[in-house]
């Protein structure tokens, strides 16, 4: 009988409780639709009259309009202003009468390119006195215009999905109280959810705060996941093109930098959700994700739920870990954390597994779900993983050959390939046929940021910086833990511990050899880390290498390979320990492990959620749309600098008659009264893919390069009429995303009847078995 | 059956932990001065302000406008009444220092002896005295304690905290009917007038939580306890009054504010080295009980006792008052009454703190659960762990602050 089956034997309907769980969030849930149903309304209001400021004027917070009448909502404010300034002005909403954060806004800043504001406000409680207020400090000229309030059902979408996300919570947790009590869940699998639920609760506590921790790079994520949502709302599926970045220009950073899983916070954002509650839910989700996929892979190679659970514990809480995605929030690094346990369980699986043995064809697919994780997340790592790769290749190399080994890497290869290629055709071409400014950053060297050898098995403090030297640096190691492991380890191995000639006469296990491996690309990788590795001379090699270690930005990527193979030789130690009767330093490491977890891993977290500076952030608006970090993905030549909030430029003899511009789409009537041929510059940074075309007669007009890589339209002498420029993916990355999608659907097809099949022959195990039952 | 020679060391070793519990919670007055921060200057202020007084004759039950403007001018409301002992100690020695000393060993020494006390009637009926001593261990080792000791250095809290196990030793010994009923209910009438007179924030939850249990338990005698410790604190009460319904708000000078800003974040509960905004979390010795029982009630199956779900219930309520979340600025639109008593509070945090004292019981009973644990490796190391957790980061909290806090020129 089957897990459904069995529920389904519980007759969860007829209990009282549950019943009542169901009415009360049936009725919550009818009472958000109907809410939604409701047509949403829009107020203009006036503002007070003379809110005309020249330069040097004393403006102080100024009221534009008060004594606003609102229901609890979410809510857009659009502020009608004409500035000759950028960054100076705030638009923003303001109410003494509410509860504490009963009303959320960080406003937005003006422009004098912009002539609206458009930012979102939560409010969660009825007022009668809600301000529009602009903090002016007389520096240039400001004319304020009236302002427009638009309602939006953003809060009952948010209540629906909380309600929808807790109800399922609570069902789910009453089945299981009825399945418990009737069928008796063992209790190695309640220890496993306990224990694993208990590690990524610890590490998401910082996520429970209610702010965000900021980093170097959080901004940047922020605006990844505000560019899906943009993009989603400007009609892209898959989005290519951030809109809304670099002020209203564009940005190719979904190209080069896969947001296949930033997908779920730019959902949460569409559904009303305000921005660090989205990054918060993502990072937990994330964190639950590393703690079963590190439980799931490490548990599978030792066949040990214990050791699963303390490897999970070590992974999941590990310091490099806790320094990517929370001291320097590094998000994307941080998710491509989550799969490598999988893509080193593949290896394991297809190079230390036995050919002949039956389940090995199926080998390939952790691995496949790993790098597939790894493309949807992080470049970079990416980089890395396929030298690791290579790396275990050449020491398996003789097992590689053998025919049913190099099948399985293939279709392993083929599958990976085919899931990603809706973003891998993209990516390469733009990559090869573009002049991006990635291709031009192989100067940047990275040796002087690699670490000291002393900061590999130490990690009490953080401090502001990162810098040389272990002082004032931040925690980036393995920590002591995995550095004893490995140890330990090494001391086995030389001591001839994994011979077989072993005083027990145990043969050489697929494990142990594994471990060899995994410790000693393990140490490569640290040795990488280091400052004193030669960097330096290596991307003076050639071009080639130049560009390669120069996108590596940071030596101390390499720990994230690096912690993955320690846990696995931690792994290792506990389990041989346990295997050859040796319970004392069994219990000893496990003691160490438990220790290094609570006084140096807790406690870098602890610091870090208690000392580093943190945001709360609600409406995109409220970070800008400007920072790109290194511009990476701008076309080579672009000065980022000058991009601004703009409005269409006409060139000679050209008048711009009307002009809109949304996400990707610019709408343009113009006519070009001179004899001669002339142009149009639009706000948006010519990409391949762009197309412009004349609305009356359907022409495809000429677009090239203008000033500062803007789109520049040309406009034939004597042309008048309305021209629409948008972006359109090329055919063939369209062929490439309907190639993704059937592979998906044929894994899901083969993983349905292969589950199918496994059922079947379980129940028939079970019939012709009826005491195993 | 245990022997009388087990017996004899399971009671020594319980007292070496309390010695143990003593030294660590003891730590910062052993420096050669009194650290600075907090409302220390407030404190030092009162007490001279006492001795002061007793050389002029003058007793002054309640401190001075300009005395409270030394600190956060918000404890208008405390009296000086368990300043006395500093105020005569300054008057005899005008050593500061000294008078700090003695005044935090008898504090401290008084909360491990009631603590005792309480745990050991909680506990009666179990056949062990471990629950006692972790519940004493995790009282005493609080975070949020530590913090009202030595941070915030709010004496009027810390000796609240003195006097709560005190008053529900006697108010349980009332609940549970044990012993003579009218010692107990005079004790936690002392007890309550004493905890109003320290802190009246404390003195009214301690007596609205009395009155609602009471109520539920159908033990009206808990109102008698009440009364009369409400009567013991008559002078408190009328200013308290004075200062909700009638004039006594101009004169005390208290600032009147929303207090939300100020409550916790959910995550906050759950932090052990380090915190912000003042608010410590439960630490890692309770973290670690609160999943050994969490662990024993999913994965053992075993069901908590009624006065463990009790406890658990308090606790959750005055978490859920603590959060920022709680939403303070609607109460405080009840009334002007609403307004100020919301405003007394100064934070929801003092919630948290009790909060943690109601959950030392199910997670005192928690370790001795898993002491009893048939994997006798489990049930040996796990109150070990605890212990050591609880001791050392203790130790870790007051020495951090040992070394941040630079000595008051005094």
């Amino acid at each position: 009988m089957n897990i459904w089956h069995r529920i389904y034997e519980l007759k969860v309907w007829t209990k009282k409780p549950f019943c009542i769980t169901i009415a009360v969030c049936s009725l919550l849930i009818l009472f958000c639709l109907i809410k939604i149903g409701i047509p949403c309304e829009v107020w203009e209001y006036e503002c007070k009259g003379g809110l005309d400021f020249t330069e040097g004027s004393s403006g102080g917070d100024i009221v534009v309009c008060d004594g606003i009448c609102l229901k609890p909502g979410v809510y857009r404010i659009e502020l009608a202003y004409d500035t000759d300034t950028d960054l100076v002005a705030l638009c923003n909403v303001a109410d003494g009468t509410v509860f504490y954060k009963g009303l959320l806004s960080n406003g937005e800043h003006m422009y004098s390119g912009l002539h609206r504001t458009g930012y979102d406000m939560w409010l969660y409680e009825s007022t009668q006195d809600l301000q529009v207020i602009v903090p002016y400090g007389g520096e240039g000229s400001l004319e304020i215009g009236n302002v427009r309030i638009i309602e939006t059902n953003q809060l009952w979408t948010m209540l629906l999905t909380g309600v929808l996300f807790m109800g399922i919570a609570v069902c789910a947790a009453q089945i299981f109280y009825y399945y418990d009590n009737h069928f008796h869940v063992a209790p190695h699998k309640k220890q496993v959810f306990f224990w694993v639920m208990v590690i990524s609760f610890i590490a998401s506590i910082p996520y429970l705060c209610g702010y965000t921790i900021t980093g170097a790079d959080l901004t940047y994520h922020l605006q990844r996941i505000e560019g899906v949502k943009d993009g989603l709302l400007g009609g892209q599926f898959p989005v290519r093109l951030e809109p809304k970045w670099v002020y209203d220009h564009g940005y190719a950073n979904a190209i080069f930098y896969c947001n296949g899983l930033l997908y779920l916070p730019a959902l949460l954002r569409l559904l009303g959700f305000p921005v660090i509650t989205s990054y918060n839910i993502y990072c937990v989700v994330l964190t639950i994700a590393t703690a079963w996929i590190s439980y799931y892979c490490f548990s599978r190679i030792f066949h040990k739920c214990s050791i699963g659970i303390i490897c999970s514990a070590l992974y999941t809480l590990s310091v490099f870990r806790i320094y990517k995605l929370i001291i320097a929030t590094a998000v994307g690094e941080g998710t491509a954390v989550t799969f490598i346990p999988l893509v080193l369980y593949g290896f394991y699986q297809i190079l230390a597994g036995n050919p002949e043995e039956k389940g090995y064809k199926r080998s390939w697919v952790p691995l496949a779900i790993g790098l597939s994780g790894l493309i949807q997340s992080h470049v970079l790592t990416c980089e890395i993983t396929a030298m690791v790769m290579l790396l275990f290749c050449i020491i398996y190399v003789r097992k590689i050959f053998n025919r049913k080994v190099f099948y399985v890497l293939l279709k392993c290869a083929i599958v990976t390939i085919c899931v990603n290629l809706w973003f891998l055709v993209p990516f390469l071409d733009y990559y090869l046929t573009q002049d991006m400014h990635i291709k031009n950053v192989s100067a940047r060297t990275i040796q002087d940021r690699g670490l000291d050898w002393m900061q590999l098995p130490f990690y009490f403090d953080i401090a502001p910086s990162e810098t040389n030297g272990i002082q004032d640096a931040h925690p980036v190691g393995v920590g002591p833990v995995l550095c004893i492991a490995l140890g330990i380890f090494l001391l086995l191995w030389f001591a001839g511990r994994f011979r077989k000639s072993d005083r027990k006469n145990l043969p050489v296990t697929k494990e142990a050899a594994f471990t060899k491996t995994a410790s000693v690309v393990g140490l490569l990788l640290m040795f990488m880390s280091l400052e004193i590795f030669p960097w330096d001379r290596i991307q003076g090699m050639n071009t080639v290498m130049a560009t390669l270690v120069s996108s590596l930005q940071f030596p101390n990527r390499f720990l994230g390979w690096g912690t993955a193979c320690l846990v696995l030789v931690f792994g290792f130690c506990a389990w041989y320990f346990e295997e050859h009767g040796r319970e004392s330093c069994y219990w000893l490491l496990m003691a160490a492990a438990v220790l290094g977890i609570i006084i140096s891993n807790m406690y870098i977290l602890d610091r870090v959620n208690g000392e580093q500076v943190y945001f709360e952030l609600y409406n995109e608006e409220g970070m800008g749309a400007g920072y790109i970090s290194g511009a990476e993905y701008l076309i080579e030549g672009t000065d980022w600098e000058k991009l601004t909030f703009a409005d269409a430029v006409p060139g000679q003899g050209v008048e711009i008659l009307e002009y809109q511009k949304e996400y990707l789409r610019a709408m343009l009537q113009c006519a070009n009264e001179g004899g001669t041929d002339s142009y149009v510059e639009l706000p948006m940074l010519l990409y391949k893919g762009y197309r412009a075309v004349c609305v009356e007669t359907g022409q495809e007009m000429e677009l090239c390069a203008g000033d500062n890589n803007v789109i520049r339209v040309m406009i034939p002498g004597g042309f008048e009429g309305n021209i629409q420029v948008d972006f359109v993916s090329p055919v063939y990355w369209r062929l490439s995303e309907l190639v993704s999608v059937l592979a998906v659907m044929v894994l899901a097809v083969m993983w349905w009847r292969y589950q199918g099949k496994a059922l079947y022959e379980k129940s028939r195990a079970d019939i012709r078995n009826p005491q195993h039952t | 059956m245990k022997t009388k020679k087990q017996r004899n060391t399971g009671t020594k070793l319980y007292c070496i932990v309390y010695v143990l519990i003593g030294i660590a919670v003891l730590l910062p007055i052993w420096g050669n001065g009194i650290m600075s921060g907090g409302i220390m200057a407030e404190w030092i202020a009162r007490v001279k302000e006492l001795a002061a007084g007793f050389q002029s004759g003058h007793l002054y039950l309640f401190p001075s406008a300009e005395t409270l403007a030394a600190g956060s001018g918000v404890k208008g409301m405390d009296s000086n009444i368990w300043f006395f002992l500093p105020g005569v100690m300054y008057w005899w020695s005008e050593n500061v220092v000294l008078t700090y000393r003695i005044y935090m060993l008898v504090v401290q020494m008084g909360t491990l002896g009631a603590a005792i006390l309480m745990f050991q009637r909680i506990f009666a009926y179990r056949d062990t005295k471990l629950p006692i001593v972790f519940g004493v261990l995790l009282y005493m080792t609080c975070p949020y304690r530590i913090y009202l000791s030595y941070d915030l250095a709010d004496f009027s809290q810390t000796t609240a905290w003195m006097l709560l196990p005190l008053y529900l030793w006697a108010v349980l010994g009332i609940l549970e009917e044990k012993g003579k009923r009218s010692p107990n209910i005079l004790i936690a009438a002392f007890a309550l007038a004493g905890i109003g007179y320290a802190d009246v924030v404390y003195f009214l939850t301690a007596a609205g939580v009395t009155v609602l249990v009471g109520l539920f338990g159908k033990k009206w005698w808990t109102f008698a306890a009440v009364a009369a410790g409400g009567g013991m604190f008559l002078p408190g009460v009328y200013r308290l009054v004075q200062y909700l319904f009638l004039g006594g708000f101009g004169e005390l000078g208290m600032p009147l504010k929303s207090i939300m800003p100020e409550g916790y974040r959910f995550g906050q509960f759950f932090s052990s080295y380090a915190f912000r905004d003042s608010h410590p979390g439960m630490g890692l010795g309770m973290l670690m009980c609160v999943l050994a029982g969490l662990w024993l009630g999913f994965v053992e199956n075993q069901r908590a006792s009624r006065e463990n779900k009790i406890w658990m219930i308090l606790s959750v309520l005055l978490a859920v008052l603590s959060l920022s979340c709680f939403p303070w600025d609607i109460v405080q639109r009840l009334g002007g009454w609403a307004l100020k008593l919301v405003s007394l509070l100064e934070t929801p945090a003092v919630f948290w703190g009790m909060a943690s004292v109601c959950l030392c019981v199910p997670a005192a009973g928690a370790v001795d659960g898993i002491s009893k644990h048939e994997n006798r490796r489990m049930a040996a190391m796990i109150p070990g762990i605890v212990m050591i957790a609880c001791l050392g980061l203790c130790v870790y909290q007051c020495s951090v602050l040992m070394c941040q806090r630079p000595h008051m020129s005094l």
